[in-house]
């Protein structure tokens, strides 16, 4: 299975790229020159300079170091609140296709009208009362990707429930627990990688627009969107304070697009040829 | 039939537009904290009576279904209540800010259309060609990036290198048209690149599913010319996916234009609904909130409509 992967052209590409965005968000700390949050006057909005590689925000900040420590908050996002769909979504799409009736019918209608609203409107909703934060933006973004997740476990739980295998091994006294996790589960594997890496990229889209408004990752902790927004008024001071976190911005999501992309080839060969 | 059609479309709308009125009305009165001291500030919101007085203003001081009647009611009069710090009506602010939002958008589909339409025919025409990859490469990467990402490569190479339009801003059309457009014109394009990178590949896909049917066979075979086979016959029938990539993209276009908005200072809806957030505006952000997403529904709904009047299979 691996190898079908590391053999796809694509999947390398990506992953030669979000590898190392992975590991220096995960050692970030250990490596920064600087004090991300340390101020220093004496340096505002400079280019590269001696001790500054990238140069320095407005405040005098180091640009390098804030860039290292500003993937965090975005991982952080990104799985969290993937994780929080997955559990979510697997759950209640596995309730509604067992459940059948009103419940069913509650949930599949609740979930159609999430999905009728852009994200980005309803995360600026919860945002502008309850507050920003990365605590917030993982159950957000979390709770805002269910629907996805739901709606493919349901679809699936209602095929393979009706499969003559399922129904024997029911008839045999098999728990609904076992049936899930080795029936269901199993089969619908592949769309939920895909909706994951979809999920995945989607979550820091809009952690870095939130955060690019000011309203997701809270300063002084850095994050790439609020860089971007931030550099914003001193693109005639110093153009490559706002170059650098696009830079990253950009490649990253490149990469993890196209690993979606990657994904889709390799376990979905229907739509290969397309 | 179409008349059923219709009507059961506007109802959704109806149903749609309460769901976020209420959704909006419950995460004010739900939240963390109290917002009367949240809009005061620790200073003045350990004053019970100024607390007391915000609280009425907020309108929160009556039982919860007053209230939830009474915002129910002034939606549908479009009384969204005042600004807390200026006392100016919200319908007054959204009134100055919402034609601004619209033309943006407006002018990026208009934009996206027109660059997507013909790269997408250029790809179709020339299957498999240079050209065909370049389109479909520069496709991939315009749905990657984030739109404000592209903004920023374009205020950095146009207006910064180049010279060419104004960076951000805006001017009022009575004032001075020609700096009005100058001003639209960075922010439109922006948004409407993504857009444009999906019509590009659904007209590339759909014209070439229209193109290996018999029909065209026929039109070809009588010896019609490719230019007229092409245009009059083959297009017409891949416009209809072209409605069905704005329907699809408008979440995409939404989004695009509150970051674009704020990127170019571009003095629209979202800035406004921005600002409103920082501040802690709640009038503000409840009434632009409750337009927004209604004008989403209307053109959801309309986008449905006129998909099933082109295609009555869709109804």
């Amino acid at each position: 299975m691996l190898k079908r992967f590391f053999r796809n052209r694509t999947f390398l590409v990506s992953f030669i790229i979000l590898l190392p965005v992975l590991i220096v968000a995960l050692i970030g700390p250990l490596i920064i020159p600087h004090d991300p949050l340390a101020i220093n006057q004496n340096a505002v909005l400079k280019g590269s300079l001696s001790g500054y590689p990238l140069g320095t925000d407005e405040y005098g900040r180091d640009i390098l170091s804030r860039l290292i420590l500003g993937i965090r908050p975005t991982m952080l996002v990104a799985f969290g609140a993937t994780i929080i769909a997955f559990v979510g979504g697997v759950t209640v799409g596995v309730i509604a296709g067992y459940a059948r009736g009103i419940l069913e019918k509650a949930i599949m209608r609740t979930i159609d009208i999430i999905l009728c609203f852009p994200p980005i409107l309803l995360a600026l909703m919860v945002v502008g009362f309850w507050g920003a934060g990365v605590k917030n933006l993982i159950l957000i973004i979390g709770f805002l990707y269910i629907p996805y997740f739901a709606r493919i476990t349901h679809s699936a739980t209602l095929q393979v429930k009706g499969l003559e295998y399922v129904q024997s091994e029911l008839s045999l006294g098999a728990s609904h627990f076992r049936v899930i996790t080795k029936a269901i589960l199993p089969n619908i594997m592949s769309p939920l990688i895909i909706q994951i890496s979809l999920t995945i990229a989607a979550a820091i889209l809009l952690e870095s627009g939130l955060s690019f408004l000011g309203l997701g990752v809270v300063p002084p902790d850095p994050s790439w969107g609020q860089m971007i927004g931030d550099a914003r008024g001193y693109i005639y001071n110093n153009p490559m304070y706002v170059i650098w976190p696009s830079l990253c911005l950009g490649v990253t999501m490149l990469a993890i697009n196209l690993m979606g992309d990657s994904f889709r080839d390799i376990l979905d060969p229907k739509l290969k040829n397309r | 039939m179409l008349l059923r059609f219709v009507t059961k479309n506007i109802g959704v709308a109806v149903v749609q537009i309460i769901i976020v009125a209420t959704i909006v009305f419950s995460l004010l009165r739900f939240m963390p904290g109290d917002p009367a001291v949240l809009v005061l500030g620790t200073e003045r919101g350990a004053d019970p009576e100024a607390v007391a007085a915000m609280r009425t203003t907020l309108g929160l001081d009556q039982p919860l279904l007053t209230q939830y009647l009474g915002w129910m009611t002034d939606i549908v009069r479009l009384d969204f209540g005042q600004s807390l710090f200026n006392n100016i009506d919200v319908t007054t602010y959204i009134a100055e800010r919402l034609p601004k939002t619209l033309e943006l958008a407006i002018a990026a589909i208009i934009i996206g259309a027109i660059i997507g339409i013909s790269l997408g025919i250029i790809a179709a025409v020339k299957r498999g060609s240079i050209v065909d990859m370049i389109v479909s490469t520069i496709a991939a990467a315009g749905m990657s990036f984030p739109v404000y990402v592209t903004g920023t490569a374009f205020i950095l190479l146009i207006s910064l290198q180049l010279n060419l339009l104004p960076a951000s801003g805006y001017t009022e059309f009575s004032e001075d048209p020609i700096g009005h457009f100058q001003r639209l014109l960075l922010p439109a394009i922006t948004i409407a690149l993504p857009l444009a990178a999906s019509i590009a590949r659904m007209t590339r896909s759909s014209m070439l599913e229209v193109l290996g049917k018999d029909f065209v066979q026929t039109l070809r075979a009588k010896g019609l010319a490719e230019k007229l086979v092409i245009y009059k016959h083959v297009l017409r029938n891949a416009i209809i996916s072209v409605i069905t990539v704005i329907g699809l993209e408008l979440a995409n276009l939404i989004g695009g234009t509150v970051l674009i908005e704020f990127l170019f200072n571009w003095p629209g809806l979202s800035t406004l609904l921005v600002e409103a957030i920082n501040n802690r505006n709640y009038p503000i952000i409840q009434g632009s909130i409750i337009v927004i997403a209604a004008f989403y529904i209307l053109i959801n709904r309309s986008v449905e409509i006129i998909y099933g009047l082109m295609d009555p299979r869709t109804r």
